[in-house]
């Protein structure tokens, strides 16, 4: 019986979300320790990327040699080259830090964005609540990709509009789940016990019951992220994305669609790029349900036990 | 003697609301007109059964549950009316300690921040002196010191009321409302509570409205015994006498449930009615063995017997 079996027993023990005992439970967790180690070779490849390739994106290999266009696969370029002679595999390493930018920083938009709103308007109710609640409502009624297009089409192309984009799509959803967190969680006999010795409104908010309210938001991040690569990636493809000749992943699937036929390797190898993103945040995201929610996992797989 | 805590016509109704446009269809009158007295150091015992309004009772005391009328006279201060600044200065002599020894504590708090938290919320800023009186409290509730440092749920279910007890007693509190402490543990572990706060009454003079709907627990821990039904206090009396010689039919009813008791067993017959339409006259009219005409037109008034007690009834004048 390996340690990343979590005995269900032990279920009514409240689970700690702090950091580091976070990060350690989450290794243990099979599939989240493969997210883990796919995450952590993609942001491996954002921080050394320019290191490994030899330099900027206008470096020698990423630019433009129309001379060497559509080459395959040789000790030069290892992965050949596109339509205007660039080597791929170099775009592929230097465009994961576009990827990883633009969905770190729409989540962590949507997160900063979403989780005051969605806090207050469940702690406080009232016409709080009313206001929030009819502006989520408002964008959730859009078709959430078709939001994501728009702003970006009257903003105009750039990394910090996709963000702002695609944020836009992600916020709601932390708004409509911390409010069920917080609603359900003031109710609880701890509130009403720091209500009686005065502690402020503000303060049993603060140590109470967000604390309290957490799980689901760091179980909802990672899969917020894959969401979020692939929206950014599906405007990069629609030419919304990030400018040219910036090799964003998305922008480089939209770009090498018309050599689909007489050089399908052009698309398979970023579209593999973005699959391997999102499979890497959702595996991290069911590990961290498991960890931190166990009453989930004992209903869909019960541990087998193997005692020795 | 004046009382510490005097209850005068206290009502706690819950709006019903119904349809789309959330109009209010009725009242849940949870406590309904309620009088008490509570004197300096006594436990005054309040027992009922479920949903008869003695826990609401308890948190409009403490205005956990706004009252919707009536007056809580508290050292004098009506604190049924005061605002929340001057609330919140007598928060620190009225404490409540709750029935669910889990759900009453935060998981995510060290138990030497939960029980201290009163302390920072008072004014009490230094971390020393803090530090000082969450490890002198928590030894007067038996916890070691070490205690601080961990987590709630690391400890048992009794230990973890001894904790909210600390919590509770941590300002020195005059006035303790103690809501079904002990019933969410176990019987071996009730007994050891029961002696804790017996035991703390003496040590910190203090005060109990203790409300419980076992009567063996509450014979055991009170002075005198108040008893609810349906929103209001049927009967008052020493707890001797509550024991010995019931007056209204109610806690007549209620004491013959007791098992191991060589009295009669009177059985009730139906449902306690819903607070919501409570009957006419006398709540208990509809289940009393005893109800003559009177009851269902006049509703009797908790007046004083010629035994010293009060009751609700008019049958026992």
């Amino acid at each position: 019986m390996t340690d990343a079996v979590v005995d269900p027993v032990s279920i009514p023990v409240p689970r700690s979300a702090r950091p580091d005992r976070l990060l350690r439970r989450l290794w243990r967790h099979r599939s989240s320790r493969l997210g883990l180690i796919l995450l952590g070779l993609i942001l491996a490849l954002v921080v050394l990327g320019p290191w490994l390739t030899g330099g900027s994106p206008s470096s020698d290999m990423a630019y433009q040699n129309l001379a060497a266009s559509l080459q395959p696969p040789s000790a030069a370029h290892w992965l050949g080259t596109d339509q205007l002679g660039r080597d791929e595999l170099v775009r592929l390493v230097l465009g994961a830090r576009y990827t990883i930018i633009i969905g770190l920083g729409a989540v962590a938009t949507g997160v900063l964005v979403g989780l005051p709103l969605g806090a207050l308007s469940g702690f406080y109710r009232g016409w709080v609540d009313l206001v929030v609640q009819r502006l989520v409502d408002v964008v959730l009624a859009f078709p959430s990709f078709l939001l994501a297009l728009a702003l970006v089409a009257v903003l105009g192309p750039g990394l910090r509009n996709l963000i702002i984009g695609v944020a836009l799509t992600s916020f709601p959803r932390f708004v409509r789940l911390i409010r069920a967190q917080v609603l359900s969680v003031r109710e609880r006999p701890f509130v009403e016990a720091a209500l009686a010795l005065g502690v402020s409104r503000g303060r049993i908010l603060w140590r109470h019951v967000l604390p309290n309210s957490m799980t689901p938001v760091i179980v909802q991040t990672p899969l917020e992220l894959g969401s979020a690569v692939l929206t950014a990636a599906g405007l990069g493809f629609l030419g919304l994305g990030v400018r040219q000749p910036t090799p964003e992943w998305g922008t480089m699937l939209g770009e090498s669609r018309d050599f689909i036929f007489s050089n399908p390797a052009l698309v398979t190898y970023p579209g593999l790029c973005i699959v391997l993103v999102i499979l890497a945040v959702n595996l991290l995201g069911d590990g961290a349900r498991d960890v931190l929610d166990p009453r989930l996992r004992s209903r869909i797989k019960i541990p087998r036990r193997r005692r020795t | 003697m004046t009382a510490l805590l005097s209850v005068r016509g206290l009502k706690t109704h819950f709006p019903v609301r119904a349809g789309a446009l959330r109009r209010t269809v009725g009242q849940i009158r949870a406590v309904d007109g309620v009088d008490l007295d509570i004197m300096p150091g006594e436990t005054l015992g309040l027992v009922g059964e479920s949903g008869c309004g003695k826990s609401t009772l308890g948190r409009s005391i403490l205005r956990l549950i706004e009252p919707t009328a009536g007056q809580v006279i508290f050292d004098g201060i009506d604190v049924a009316t005061l605002d929340a600044r001057r609330m919140k200065a007598i928060r620190r002599d009225l404490q409540i300690i709750f029935q669910d020894p889990v759900g009453s504590l935060n998981p995510r708090m060290h138990v030497g921040d939960i029980v201290g938290e009163g302390l920072h919320a008072n004014g009490v800023r230094s971390r020393a002196e803090r530090d000082h009186r969450i490890k002198e409290i928590l030894a007067a509730v038996g916890l070691d010191a070490s205690a601080a440092g961990r987590f709630p749920h690391e400890f048992s279910g009794g230990q973890r009321q001894r904790i909210g007890i600390a919590r509770a007693l941590v300002l020195r509190p005059k006035l303790i409302v103690a809501d079904e402490p002990v019933s969410a543990l176990d019987v071996s572990v009730q007994s050891q509570v029961l002696n804790l706060l017996a035991a703390l009454r003496q040590q910190f003079s203090l005060t109990y409205l203790f409300v419980a709907h076992d009567l063996a627990v509450v014979d055991y821990m009170s002075d005198r015994v108040a008893v609810m039904y349906l929103g209001r206090v049927v009967e008052v009396g020493t707890a001797r006498q509550i024991r010995t010689n019931p007056l209204h039919p109610y806690t007549r009813a209620l004491l013959s449930a007791v098992p191991g008791r060589e009295r009669q067993r009177i059985v009730l017959s139906g449902e306690v009615p819903s607070p919501l339409t409570p009957p006419s006259g006398c709540r208990f009219r509809t289940r009393c063995p005893m109800a003559q005409e009177i009851c269902a037109r006049v509703e009797p008034a908790l007046d004083a017997h010629p035994s010293g007690a009060r009751v609700a009834c008019h049958l026992s004048h």
